[in-house]
């Protein structure tokens, strides 16, 4: 109800208009159509002057009074009045319409100078005066044509006097107007009063009739100069509203009417599930949003699954959806009718198997020394197969929802294991990885077996010990131990799979040298993850040589 | 007792006084001789002990020593080392004419040298063969000595002659 008396308010305003346009219309020609009774010269909206035409103060004696802008006093006896000369070739000129008779008063005078008036209407010379009358005198107006001419139509005509071989003294038009009433007009669409609602592209015939109607004009969506009657198709209308005034005038008044076309667009709707389209497959229990939104829809419904009126725009949350195929569905119109739907289909689906897969009790990954023996151990839910995989192929295949193989004799590399569980829903795996590595070793070597106490104050080489490490997990770390013969340890930290230390490095030039005796030297060889290996130990000797006399 | 026997007693107690002046003083000569002789001989020695010593310690083979584990002599530096020891010595003395025989035993083992030194010399192990069991040098040196008052009595011996060895202990 709302809506419709919106359009109706709408349609009013849109006749107001239409009517207040219409009448500056039948108004805007030029000069104005000629009053009903005297239009004297000096109203000039009126009249056209065209040429050499002037006002004079003309002496004249004859029936005629003065217009009221000038007393109006009669001129029987002669008076003097402001009147147009229109002088040779020149003319004046005018527009009329609905007219049932017509004809000028110019003035016939005894003056020589005076010529002939060529009074046109509705194109056609109605009349064609000398207006010297020799011997005449004192000028005098009269009325030409007389009797005044009978409009042949009550259509517009233009009018016209022309001064031809002399001037013409001209003062006043004399008109009557057709007796008529005011016009009517009616103007319906596909043959109603409307409004008229259509989808787009639209398609509607305007009909309209008039009474009593000197012309129309068209206002609105459409324009220009109408006959009275007549029919106006329109096809492939885009969408909007559209707005038809149809302005009929006489003298006697103006008649205006409308019809209105509606032009819906299409409606289109869009429905979407977590802003996809889909088909959308989730998982138990899901949880997701429901959206939709449509343009140029009045009404939705909803379809499906999705319940509830709903509007043209919107969502709905659902959760803790369990396995099922569900279909949301939107429908919407537009006012006339015309309606579009779109659905998202959501598969909810068992959830995705679980599967935990450890060697020796954890998960990895795990690091052995060759030759190698473990047990992979797996278990799952909501699988309803498995299958294992090896980077050895060592195990592979099917195997059972949870269990256990043992795996021997694995010499040195890296092993992946991975299980494979499946359902409906997809695929999970879990991987462990063995490093199966040589074991942890090393060894410690001396560069000097025997040195020469404070052998570098000699120029003689001190101590240099060597070692390297392989096995086990690198990075290594190498903790060496140098003994002197005193029998307290001094330690070296050192990394890398290959080590020294130098008496540079050991910051001690006579490194090894200092003290007489054996000097012992082992490293403790310790991999990332915490193996350790005690290096064999390396001797030296460090002796000094005296030198003693003989007897 | 005469006039006369003093006279003649008074002449035979002053050639017996100048007889026994002259006999002590002979006495005295011989003495500075034997001083003499016995001050070279120390003196001798301790420059061959000392040029000994320095060969034996500056020509130990060091790089033998680390590589092998025990030591022996570079025999030219050793001798050389030596040699230029007693050289300074003699120079610094202004001693000329005296003789050097310098021997070098390189080896860890030690060894010996038929003949070296040739004669006995005191401090010496024997004449004629020295051996040692260890790296040594051996330094034979004679150096001239001048009489004083000896050479007057026919006895010729001019010279001393000295035997130094040293070695490095293993």
């Amino acid at each position: 109800m709302t809506f419709h008396l919106k359009r109706y308010l709408l349609a009013g305003l849109l006749a107001f208009i239409t009517a207040l346009v219409s009448t500056q219309v039948v108004l805007a020609i030029a000069p104005d159509y000629l009053k009903n009774g005297r239009t004297y010269d000096q109203e000039s909206t009126y009249i056209q002057w065209n040429g050499s035409v002037s006002y004079i103060n003309l002496y004249h004696r004859d029936g005629t009074s003065l217009p009221p802008s000038e007393g109006g006093g009669s001129c029987g006896s002669g008076c003097t009045e402001q009147v147009t000369r229109i002088q040779n070739g020149s003319s004046v000129s005018g527009n009329f319409t609905f007219l049932n008779t017509f004809n000028v008063q110019v003035a016939t005078t005894g003056d020589g100078g005076a010529g002939t008036a060529i009074i046109r209407a509705c194109g056609q010379v109605i009349a064609s005066q000398n207006l010297y009358l020799s011997g005449g005198g004192t000028p005098g107006f009269n009325n030409y044509p007389n009797p005044a001419w009978s409009v042949p139509t009550s259509g517009d005509c233009t009018w016209s006097i022309t001064a031809s071989g002399g001037y013409v003294d001209f003062r006043a038009v004399t008109t009557s107007y057709r007796s008529a009433p005011a016009p009517t007009v009616d103007i319906k669409i596909n043959n109603t009063q409307g409004p008229l609602s259509q989808s787009a592209p639209g398609g509607y015939t305007l009909t309209w009739t008039s009474t009593n109607a000197a012309s129309c004009s068209a206002l609105g969506n459409w324009s220009g100069a109408q006959s009275t009657s007549g029919t106006q198709t329109y096809s492939s209308v885009a969408s909007g509203t559209y707005t038809y005034t149809l302005t009929c005038t006489n003298p006697s008044g103006s008649a205006s009417d409308s019809v209105t076309a509606y032009v819906y667009a299409a409606p289109t709707v869009d429905v979407k599930v977590n802003n996809l389209d889909g088909p959308l497959s989730l998982l138990e229990p899901a949880t997701f949003t429901a959206t939709w939104s449509s343009t140029n829809a009045s009404t939705c419904q909803a379809e499906g699954n999705l319940s509830g009126p709903i509007a043209t725009g919107g969502s709905q949350s659902l959760s803790n959806v369990l396995q099922g195929t569900y279909t949301y569905t939107v429908r919407c119109f537009n006012p006339v009718g015309a309606q579009a739907v779109d659905s998202v289909q959501v598969s909810v689906k068992p959830p995705l198997p679980t599967v935990d897969l450890k060697v020796n009790g954890v998960d990895g990954p795990l690091t052995l020394e060759a030759t190698a023996a473990y047990t992979l151990s797996w278990t799952s839910q909501s699988a309803t197969n498995c299958s294992a995989a090896s980077s050895n192929a060592g195990w592979s295949g099917t195997v059972s929802l949870s269990g256990s193989q043992a795996i021997n004799n694995i010499p040195m590399g890296t092993f992946t294991y991975t299980l494979i569980c499946t359902n409906v829903s997809g695929n999970t795996s879990d991987t462990v990885t063995v490093y199966v590595v040589a074991p942890l070793t090393g060894s410690t070597s001396a560069t000097y077996v025997r040195l020469v106490w404070f052998a570098a104050n000699l120029g003689l080489p001190a101590q240099t010990l060597n070692g390297m490490v392989s096995g086990g997990i690198p990075p290594y770390s190498i903790s060496l131990h140098v003994r002197p013969p005193s029998g307290t340890d001094v330690l070296f930290s050192r990394s890398g799979s290959t080590w020294s230390v130098t008496p540079t490095s050991a910051g001690d030039i006579n490194f090894g040298s200092t003290v007489q005796g054996t000097w012992t030297a082992w490293a403790v060889l310790t991999d990332s993850i915490g193996r350790t290996y005690n290096t064999n130990s390396v001797i030296w000797e460090v002796a000094w040589f005296p030198v003693h006399g003989r007897p | 007792m005469s006039r006369g026997m003093m006279h003649d007693k008074k002449a035979q107690s002053a050639v017996w006084g100048l007889l026994t002046i002259l006999i002590l003083l002979a006495i005295a000569g011989g003495l500075v001789d034997i001083y003499r002789l016995y001050t070279a001989r120390n003196w001798a020695y301790a420059v061959a002990q000392e040029a000994a010593l320095s060969g034996a310690s500056r020509g130990r083979d060091w790089n033998k020593a680390t590589s092998a584990g025990s030591v022996s002599l570079v025999s030219a530096t050793a001798q050389s080392t030596a040699e230029g020891v007693v050289k300074t010595e003699m120079t610094t003395r202004g001693i000329q004419g005296y003789s050097l025989d310098v021997r070098v035993l390189p080896d860890p083992t030690g060894g010996s040298v038929p003949n070296y030194p040739p004669r006995p010399v005191r401090l010496g192990e024997s004449r004629g063969y020295w051996s040692a069991n260890e790296p040594a040098v051996g330094v034979y040196l004679t150096v001239p000595v001048s009489w004083l008052l000896l050479d007057t009595l026919g006895i010729t011996p001019q010279s001393v002659a000295v035997f130094a060895s040293a070695g490095v202990a293993q």
